[in-house]
């Protein structure tokens, strides 16, 4: 299997971000090193700003560290004053606008990001969720695709299926093919296996719903769970016989569960889910 | 063997100087170290200075390292997996090349994790924020070796921001594996992303030291469900169920991958304990704010509930470099203003430990705990760097800034955790104990009654009551044999069987509780049954008012099996059920409140179903008796003779009446003495008379009346001089006699005249009177001129006379003043002993003293006087002043001031009532006593003609005070029995009953009836309503309710009540008329809004 770091980290492109970070190290002293020192390390920059007020890596620092601080408004004015045509600065642009919801001017800093760096998964991702927030449902999943490519991150390939399935008209096949591009990458991860799993069933593609949910029964030392959404995915394809047996075997499976884990609030609700499927004892 | 990522520092240093190889003798640059275990494998990593292909021979002792495991790649950073180990095995290995060994000794050691859910003790070392790679560091790794000696570490987890700033792998080098090299190679070592692994970034672009340093779980090696990722992740130790969370790069969002994760995990997981840990703590008041801090927020709002439904225990976190640990908490999910008492399940130290259900248990409670403190300290939130945080977050218990880490103890059901400082002594400590059994719930069925029949098709509501002893009710699940009816999940726990099958059924409930333990009630059989024909509607149905109920008859229907009764106030408006009875022809409707036309129905019931309701009757509760009416005729008269107004009347507990009328006869107008039942003319005006020879009756005072039915009178004459026309009359002997005459000698008085009769009484015994007399005659001076004379069957007797001289148990005292024969302002009580020749008077002598006596025609008993021993207080304590007394069928009653110093006499209880009921005096109410009944914190403050009955029932108007009581609510009627808790019969400001919004403002007159009912009957003034019905008769009925009687405003035998008189004015007039009895019969003269008058009797229920 590919390892995380090979899988997410294998950019090819240079972190300016680190490169810039350990230029200011010396600036800054022992105590104000994380990030309740933000004012601390945004005034050891600001300090240095008074010794070289042209420095515009020292603008591009400070405005990330106001970024981190979640003072959008002064990291936008240091971007400004920061090499500009640097794709993290852009980059950075982008992610301030869309925190302040600025999408507009999110978009156009995220695409400037990626004219510069065309490989920028970030910015890919950042920029497809804004087309998402817009309804550019293609858009997004252009974006989308060249991000997984990257970074086969979860997140992004459960991102690229949510918005295919909740675009309109829903593109559920195409949902359901990232989803299974993502599981094939990285594995049974439960989200897009479960993800997955719903699409397929909305497709019904009930086998092929109940297989991935088997694979992740595979995995589980407790089956009770499982079993319960196999017998509900076997009651929307119409095959309720099998359906009784999956609910008393999640039955079966919950009964012998000692009594503090049934009386855990989702066993609670899944006993009670099972008493709507199954006669009473 | 996994290749890792070469860092470009060191490609570069490689390409400047060339790359080794396996021949090279290479340099150890770092570890080895310790990663991704589980029970059966462990992952060995190390860097080399040049690349070697790599060789771990490891055994179990030191000298025996027989197994090798080696990997021909070249690399720099060397990782070698070894599986198919035992657990819970302590091992011995070395690192090195195929060819040489690089660095091994006794002290390259590692244990396997034990099985999942095994049961021994386990120690964990907890770092956060360690990475600053200085002294501070150092002092906190001394520190918990200093504290941990000896013993083996199992597992040690890092918080985040290992290595400082950016955590590069120089920063590494120098923060972990420069800083732990003896831990790092014999411990097993897990970790979590702090904002420093990725240089402040939430989306780093470019590589991240942190993942190449660490190998973590992706895929269930250690345990707990599979990942796919390094970034968050679970693992087992024991019986611990340990989850790492990313709250610095992952999607933080309830429905990311990570939560969906999460959520698959938690309820994948069958361990004991739950320990979770990731960088930014959900709460905090360090150097972070979790109130403002969006990681912090969406950490606590999005994650905690899936965590505390999952029954997590123990929460870990950074960021902040303080040390904060919160008490047992749950649900607290909003900012820390939010935080609510129900929150915090134990808000104590939990040094003698938490205590939590065995096992896991959902929202429970968890500790939650900031540990940042490994490499340094930073001032709170607001800038404070106090060692103890002046504001800290409410959920914590303790918040310190101190240097240090943290370290969990498990074992079994016990976790016990401690905050270690540098000097390795224990700053702060606390124990969760998974101590808590359940007890199963108890349940039973209490409907329907076993052996009930119910129709086929029909419902049937099932009902139960459950209990738990140690949690709480979940459910209720109801079952007919093995059907599931449905379930309730609160009291009170019923559910429906609709369409029920033939058949006979048992029925049962299952209790569950919180806990997940259930209890199934005992069973009750019930039969279904084919209904029979529905029954037809019931004939012959009537009504019938009576004294404050309604009966209700009808014709059996046949096959019925019940009836419904229904009841309305109006024909048009819908009737409630009032009652179900069963194959019975008539009913009695006594719960009527007020006197109104009600209307009823009734149907015919059985199984099969309900017949139509009959037509409507009503009919008006008949609560007052027109015993007499302006215009009716009168009994015994000539024809013609008819009632035109009335006096205040009289009756006895024979319900036998007295009274003054005018009449109007057919030779003119009149006035005359009535009594009887009914009632007839005892004395007339113009009529003659005897005792004063050639006089007629002239005109009457109010009659009195005693239980024989005989009546006493103060009567004027024609025809005698005006210092002679007033005497008393009765009959009391048979035919009406002079009893006392103006003018006359009174026995005692030798010379005296009388000169004003006053406060007549008359009993079956005697007939008593106060008078004054005239100045002059007999020597009669204004310090002797009032005396009270009591006259038996035979002779008329002196008993008391101010002047007078008596010889009591303090001495010889001179009677200044008397009052007897009367009543006070309210209490409406009587100065005579029915059924004895005793009359109670409160006397003054000249002395400033007072005493209570009871007089008879042979002398006098001193009851109680000023300075005398007072019973119910302690020892010493002495009477001091009397009110107004009264007396009972036993004895009498009277209020004391004592006095202060006396006893255990203070002016907080320096009055009280006492009850003399045979020999025995006793202390009913007492200034200072609980009136609960108006107010928990209330006491009584004061009281005001008390009034009694023989068997020690007191009734008193008192004020109180304390607690929320006003003074626009602090007045009251009060009873009690004996030593009984006081009752609150009405309250200033209360709610009148059957007087609609209407309420007490003001009571004028309080009286207790003797008998086995007997409770208070008073007169109120309302608030809240109109002057024409603003006065009102009410009483307290048998069941202890307070109940109207008579009301202005009020319908009446077709007029409407104006006013009314009864009970306080009687005791007003001279005559000491009772206008209630023992049967609770109030007589009252109403005035109606024709100007018309007449006599009515009330009646409690």
């Amino acid at each position: 299997m590919l390892s995380q770091k090979d899988a997410v980290w294998r950019f090819g492109v240079q972190s300016f971000r680190f490169r810039v970070l350990s230029s200011i190290l010396p600036l800054l002293t022992a105590h104000c090193l994380a990030h309740g020192d933000l004012h601390d390390q945004i005034a050891a920059i600001t300090a240095a700003l008074v010794q070289q007020p042209e420095n515009r890596e020292l603008y591009y620092q400070r405005a990330e560290l106001q970024r981190a601080h979640e003072d959008y408004r002064a990291a936008l004015a240091d971007y400004e004053k920061a090499d500009t045509t640097l794709s993290a600065v852009q980059y950075g642009r982008g992610l301030a606008f869309a925190a302040a919801h600025k999408d507009d001017e999110a978009l156009a800093a995220f695409t400037r990001a990626l004219a510069a760096t065309p490989e920028h998964a970030a910015a890919l991702a950042a920029r497809a969720r804004i087309y998402v927030a817009r309804g550019e449902t293609a858009a997004a999943v252009a974006d989308f695709d060249k991000a997984v490519a990257l970074a086969p991150e979860p997140d992004l390939f459960l991102a690229r299926a949510n918005a295919l399935a909740t675009a309109k008209p829903p593109q559920l096949e195409a949902a359901a093919t990232g989803l299974r591009a993502g599981l094939a990458r990285r594995g049974d991860i439960v989200a897009l296996a479960l993800a997955l799993c719903d699409i397929e069933v909305q497709l019904a593609h009930f086998d092929a719903a109940l297989a991935v949910l088997d694979r992740l029964r595979a995995h589980a030392q407790r089956q009770e769970t499982w079993l319960t959404r196999r017998g509900e995915i076997l009651l929307l394809a119409a095959r309720p016989t099998e359906a009784a047996a999956a609910f008393r075997e999640a039955r079966a499976a919950l009964d012998a569960l000692p009594p503090h884990l049934r009386s855990m609030q989702a066993m609670q609700k899944l006993e009670a889910n099972l008493r709507a499927h199954l006669p009473a004892k | 063997m996994t290749h890792r990522f070469l860092p470009a520092a060191l490609l570069a240093l490689l390409l400047l100087f060339g790359v080794g190889d396996a021949d090279a003798v290479p340099d150890l640059v770092r570890g080895p170290y310790l990663q991704n275990a589980g029970p059966t494998r462990v992952a060995v990593r190390w860097r080399t200075s040049s690349l070697m292909d790599s060789r771990v021979s490891y055994g179990t002792t030191a000298a025996a390292l027989s197994t090798n495991v080696d990997d021909v790649t070249l690399a720099l950073d060397h990782e070698v997996v070894l599986t198919g180990l035992a657990p819970n095995t302590a091992y011995f290995y070395s690192i090195g090349t195929t060819t040489l060994p690089l660095a091994g000794d006794a002290s390259f050691t590692f244990k396997t994790p034990p099985l999942a859910g095994s049961v021994q003790p386990v120690r964990m070392w907890v770092l956060g924020d360690a990475g600053t790679a200085g002294t501070s560091q150092a002092l906190v790794r001394n520190g918990y070796a200093t504290f941990n000696g000896a013993q083996h570490t199992d597992v040690w987890l890092m918080l985040g921001d290992n290595a400082y700033n950016t955590g590069t792998d120089a920063q590494y080098q120098a923060a972990m594996f420069d800083m732990y090299p003896s831990q790092l190679r014999s411990t097993l070592l897990w970790s979590t992303i702090g904002n420093h692994e990725t240089a402040q970034s939430h989306n780093p672009v470019g590589p991240v030291p942190y993942f190449d340093i660490f190998t973590l779980p992706t895929n269930g090696e250690g345990g707990g469900l599979a990942s796919g990722t390094e970034k968050y992740y679970s693992f087992d130790y024991a019986n611990v169920h340990l989850v790492c969370l990313d709250s610095m790069t992952s999607d933080k969002s309830a429905t990311g991958a990570m939560a969906q994760w999460l959520r698959a995990d938690l309820g994948n997981t069958t361990q004991h304990w739950i320990v979770a840990f990731w960088h930014h703590p959900p709460y905090s008041k360090g150097s972070h704010n979790s109130d403002t801090e969006s990681d912090l927020v969406l950490m606590r709002e999005n994650f905690l509930p899936i965590l505390e439904e999952g029954g997590v225990d123990l929460v870990l976190g950074g960021h902040s470099h303080s040390y904060e640990r919160s008490k047992l908490i749950d649900g607290h999910y909003g900012l820390s203003t939010t935080l609510a008492p129900s929150m915090v399940l134990d808000g104590g130290s939990g040094s003698a430990g938490y205590h939590k259900p065995v096992g896991l248990s959902s929202n429970q409670g968890a500790v939650y705990i900031v540990g940042g403190t490994s490499g340094q300290t930073t001032a709170w939130t607001g800038g404070s760097a106090a060692v103890v945080n002046p504001t800290p977050h409410p959920v914590m218990f303790t918040s310190l800034l101190r240097l240090g880490s943290v370290v969990l103890d498990v074992n079994g059901g016990r976790l016990d955790v401690k905050f270690i400082v540098a000097a390795g002594t224990v700053e702060d400590s606390f124990s969760i104990l998974k101590d808590i059994p359940n007890v199963p719930p108890t349940v039973a069925l209490t409907s329907p009654a076993g052996g009930t029949v119910f129709a086929e098709h029909g419902s049937v509501v099932l009902a139960a009551t459950a209990a738990d002893a140690n949690d709480a009710i979940k459910r209720v699940d109801f079952y007919a044999g093995s059907t599931f009816i449905g379930s309730d999940t609160s009291a009170p726990y019923t559910a429906t069987w609709s369409d029920v099958p033939l058949g006979t059924h048992a029925l049962t409930a299952m209790a569950v509780d919180t806990l997940g333990a259930n209890t199934f009630s005992a069973a009750v059989n019930i039969t279904v049954i084919v209904p029979p024909p529905v029954p037809p509607t019931p004939g012959a149905f009537a009504v019938t008012a009576g004294n404050g109920q309604i009966g209700l008859t009808w014709a059996a229907s046949a096959g019925a099996d019940g009836y419904t009764i229904t009841r309305g106030t109006s024909a048009s408006r819908p009737f409630g059920v009032i009652a179900t009875v069963g194959a019975v022809t008539d009913y009695t409707d006594s719960a009527i409140p007020l006197a109104a036309n009600y209307f009823y129905q009734v149907s015919a019931t059985n199984l099969g179903g309900s017949s139509a309701a009959t037509a409507a009757a009503s009919a008006r509760v008949n609560t007052n008796t027109m015993a007499a009416l302006a215009g009716g005729s009168v009994s015994g008269e000539v024809a013609g003779t008819v009632f035109r107004t009335f006096g205040v009347p009289s009756i006895n507990d024979s319900g036998v009446l007295a009274f003054l009328a005018n009449l109007s006869t057919p030779s003119g107008a009149t006035s005359a003495v009535l009594a009887g039942a009914p009632a007839v003319v005892v004395a007339r005006r113009g009529g003659t008379q005897t005792g004063i020879a050639g006089a007629t009756f002239a005109s009457f005072g109010d009659p009195l009346l005693n239980g024989a039915g005989q009546v006493a009178f103060l009567g004027k004459v024609s025809g005698a001089a005006l210092t002679q026309d007033e005497g008393i009359w009765s009959n009391r002997s048979g035919a009406l006699a002079l009893v006392a005459r103006e003018g006359a000698e009174p026995p005692g008085v030798s010379g005296g005249a009388w000169k004003n009769f006053s406060s007549v009484v008359l009993t079956n015994e005697v007939l008593a009177f106060t008078a004054s007399l005239v100045l002059g005659t007999g020597g009669v001076s204004s310090a002797d001129d009032v005396g009270l004379w009591i006259c038996d069957h035979t002779s008329t007797t002196l008993a008391l006379r101010e002047g007078q001289s008596l010889t009591l148990a303090s001495g010889v005292r001179q009677v200044k003043s008397f009052i007897a024969l009367t009543t006070g302002s309210i209490g409406v009580g009587h100065g005579y002993r029915p059924g004895v020749a005793s009359i109670v008077a409160r006397v003054s002598f000249t002395d400033a003293t007072q005493s209570v006596l009871a007089l008879t025609p042979a002398g006098f008993t001193e009851l109680a006087s000023g300075g005398g021993a007072a019973p119910g207080y302690a020892a010493g304590a002495q009477f001091g002043t009397f009110g107004v007394p009264g007396s009972t069928a036993s004895g009498e009653v009277f209020q004391s001031t004592m006095q202060i110093g006396t006893g255990d006499v203070t002016i907080a209880n320096n009055a009280a009532i006492f009850l003399r009921d045979g020999a025995e005096l006793v202390r009913s109410f007492v200034k200072g006593e609980s009136a609960a009944a108006a107010d928990v914190a209330a006491v009584f403050r004061s009281f005001k003609d008390p009034v009694a009955t023989a068997d020690r029932r007191v009734a008193v108007f008192a004020f109180f005070k304390g607690g929320a009581v006003t003074t626009l609510d602090d007045t009251g009627i009060w009873w009690r029995t004996g030593t009984s808790a006081p009752s609150l019969a009405a309250r200033e400001g209360g709610v009148a009953p059957g007087a609609g919004v209407g309420r007490f403002q003001s009571f004028l007159s309080l009286a207790l009836p003797e008998g086995a009912n007997g409770a208070p009957l008073f007169v109120a003034r309302l608030a809240g309503v109109l002057p024409a019905n603003d006065l009102g008769l009410w009483g307290v009925d048998s069941t202890g309710a307070t109940r109207l009687l008579l009301r202005e405003g009020q319908a009446l035998a077709g007029k409407t009540a104006l006013s009314f008189t009864t009970i306080s004015a009687v005791g007003r007039s001279r005559a000491q008329t009772r206008s209630f009895n023992a049967a609770q019969q109030v007589v009252s003269r109403v005035i109606f809004t024709d100007h018309t008058t007449g006599i009515v009797v009330s009646a409690l229920p």
